[in-house]
């Protein structure tokens, strides 16, 4: 068990080697966060490593008082996948006014980065994860992957705890829709005559 | 009245999203409903298929090798190192940024202050109705039955608000589309993808252009043909946009607040705030007023973009101001509505509710209405800030009320859309939708249009 807030005072102190342990632990969870908001590997490793070394960088501010350094991370993780999200629809929609395209361009994925995203596919349920919006995708990750509280979620995800909770359920209702068209057939059916 | 429970009620208890209370009564009747267990099992064994499935992908996810250590502690003994030099230097900055004030000051000094413009307002088409923002809409006409007219089913949710002009009603939907439908039929006049998924920004018709935010640029539109007549990249605008006299007006994501020609698109200024500008602005007399993710209420010259004055909350606003009277209304996270004199920015009355405020308020004759994330819809004096009444229902309001008629409307996340007795507070009719609804709703001819997160936009009559 390593001992996460000792390190934390250690590399405030200058001690590298307590940085290089920090990075060490939150290497892959990092990369894991990335990856199931981005849906690719390279994007991933990028905006992990960069958030990585934010974090590292900025030490001094970060504050045990207000959550744990996982979740700080996951702040600085969550904010630079928008980023990266928000630069390639720009870049995007730069080339297909370049381009003149007309009425239906705009798949926002060229077909060459699909390919990629399908070749990556691992099953359903991530096809079904990645076919969500940016805001819904953090909100499964961020609660069925990393385990968040509402409240954790709220603060990585800049929004009110009630937000955090609707969009989990909204996000809940679409993958349902994806994987379980018959069983929500069958539960409409319920619902009708329930009387509220 | 032992009925089913509903798909929500088991979503918000798989999803411990419940209170205790409610958590108990969902309890009472698993106890005895074999249907409503058989219902909570399929739903716990579609949760554990997404939580397996997503823990077993990411699991076995890593990164390659170029991300090491390595790769990035040379930077970090750098920056260190820079960090230990800035402590040392910082007074000396201080004394730096001292001398750049002063400077900036007297530049600022010899710009003459323009005259203020009168600005006509046009009729309502945009975010609450009008360029003030009141959300009121004339005492005629007001939706009375609570039928549906027609609804217009998208692909994802709908958080925007919709605007109406010459028949047609616009708005975004989360599927990517900025739709067009003829507000008669709800039949789709045309449609427009976006490169990625629509922001919330919700548009203004003026003369036959649409203007509306979308993803990360802004777009002027013919509106009976959705040709783009020009695009401005941005980054994403979650304002909705006002234009007036040939300039456009909206907050950006990035803190500024920005003004572009409204023929061209060409940016004339841009104003820097302390945080993520949400709200969208509200102009009266040459001033224009927003608030900012920084808690401060601004009011800016509408040509220049000078500060006239600033007020500051004790929390972030999201909350559009309505400007009545010499009086700016708005709403703020430190869960207070303000009332602020528009002329010099001072307080005048504040009202607290239990907890924040991003639904915007509306105004008409001497009441203002606002929603809160407390559950109730509040009417207060605009005179004295006294409650006059409030409305509770079963889930947040962020959706800005709008009043016809003598009729406040507003929609509530506990999937219901309202028409209350705008001086009582009595409800008139409810209309229930598959999802909350945050989304603000507009009046026309007699019908209420809004949207919803189960995707559709409704008229209602």
């Amino acid at each position: 068990m390593t001992d996460v807030s000792a390190l934390i005072v250690r590399w405030q102190g200058g001690d590298e080697y307590a940085a290089e342990a920090l990075y060490s632990y939150h290497r892959d969870r990092t990369f894991r966060l990335a990856y199931g908001l981005l849906g690719n590997r390279s994007d991933a490793e990028e905006v992990a490593q960069d958030a990585l070394a934010y974090a590292l960088t900025n030490i001094d501010r970060y504050d045990s008082e207000r959550g744990s350094f996982g979740t700080w991370l996951h702040v600085i993780a969550v904010s630079r996948c928008r980023d990266r999200q928000r630069r390639q629809r720009l870049s995007l929609s730069s080339l297909t006014a370049w381009l003149r395209e007309e009425d239906d361009v705009a798949d926002p994925t060229p077909n060459q980065e699909r390919r990629v995203i399908r070749a990556e596919t691992r099953g359903e349920v991530w096809e079904a994860i990645q076919g969500l919006s940016p805001r819904l995708r953090e909100a499964v990750v961020l609660r069925y992957w990393a385990g968040h509280t509402y409240q954790e979620m709220a603060k990585i995800m800049n929004c009110p705890v009630p937000t955090a909770q609707s969009r989990v359920r909204l996000a809940y209702q679409r993958l349902r829709a994806a994987l379980a068209p018959d069983n929500l057939a069958a539960l409409g059916d319920v619902e009708e005559r329930t009387v509220r | 009245m032992s009925n089913h429970l509903s798909d929500k009620q088991l979503i918000g208890y798989i999803h411990q999203i419940l209170t205790d209370a409610e958590r108990e009564e969902i309890d009472r009747h698993l106890s005895t409903c074999a249907r409503c267990r058989a219902l909570l099992a399929d739903h716990e064994a579609l949760q554990r298929r997404i939580h397996y499935g997503l823990m077993g992908d990411l699991r076995k996810a890593r990164p390659s090798s170029r991300m090491c250590f390595a790769a990035l502690s040379p930077g970090l003994r750098r920056a260190r190192r820079w960090a230990a030099v800035w402590m040392t230097t910082k007074e000396l900055s201080v004394v730096a940024a001292l001398v750049v004030m002063a400077l900036l000051l007297s530049t600022l000094i010899t710009i003459p202050t323009p005259k203020p413009i009168i600005i006509t307002v046009p009729t309502g088409m945009l975010f609450k109705g009008n360029l003030q923002r009141t959300g009121f809409y004339g005492t005629e006409n007001a939706p009375l039955a609570g039928e549906l007219v027609w609804s217009f089913q998208t692909g994802d949710i709908i958080w925007t608000s919709p605007a109406i002009a010459d028949g047609m009603v616009y708005f975004s939907s989360d599927d990517g589309y900025f739709y067009a439908l003829d507000s008669q039929t709800g039949l789709e006049a045309w449609k427009l993808k976006a490169p990625y998924n629509v922001s919330t920004s919700s548009p203004t018709i003026v003369d036959g252009v649409v203007y509306v935010g979308i993803d990360n640029a802004v777009y002027a539109l013919d509106a009976q043909t959705g040709d783009e007549i020009w695009r401005t990249p941005m980054v994403w605008t979650e304002s909705s946009p006002a234009v007036v006299e040939g300039t456009f007006y909206v907050g950006g994501i990035d803190r500024y607040f920005y003004a572009l020609d409204s023929e061209t698109g060409e940016k004339k200024w841009a104003f820097k705030t302390g945080g993520e500008i949400f709200s969208s602005p509200a102009i009266t007399d040459g001033v224009i007023y927003f608030g900012s993710g920084d808690g401060h209420l601004y009011a800016l010259d509408s040509q220049t973009g000078q500060e006239s004055w600033k007020f500051k909350t004790g929390g972030y606003i999201a909350s559009t101001p309505a400007v009545v009277g010499g009086v700016v209304y708005i709403g703020s996270n430190d869960t207070h509505l303000y009332a602020v004199d528009a002329e010099t920015g001072e307080e005048m009355w504040k009202f607290k509710t239990d907890a924040e405020v991003w639904s915007s308020p509306a105004v008409a004759g001497q009441m203002v209405y606002v929603g809160s994330k407390d559950g109730y819809l509040y009417a207060v004096d605009s005179r004295t800030g006294q409650e006059l009444w409030k409305f509770k229902t079963g889930e947040y309001i962020k959706s800005s009320p709008a009043v016809a008629g003598g009729v406040v409307y507003f929609g509530s996340y506990d999937y219901y859309f309202y028409a209350l007795d705008a001086q009582t507070g009595q409800e008139i009719w409810r209309f229930e939708t598959g999802g909350g609804i945050k989304s603000s709703p507009v009046v026309a001819d007699g019908t209420i249009y809004f949207g919803s997160e189960d995707g559709s936009l409704y008229a209602v009559r």
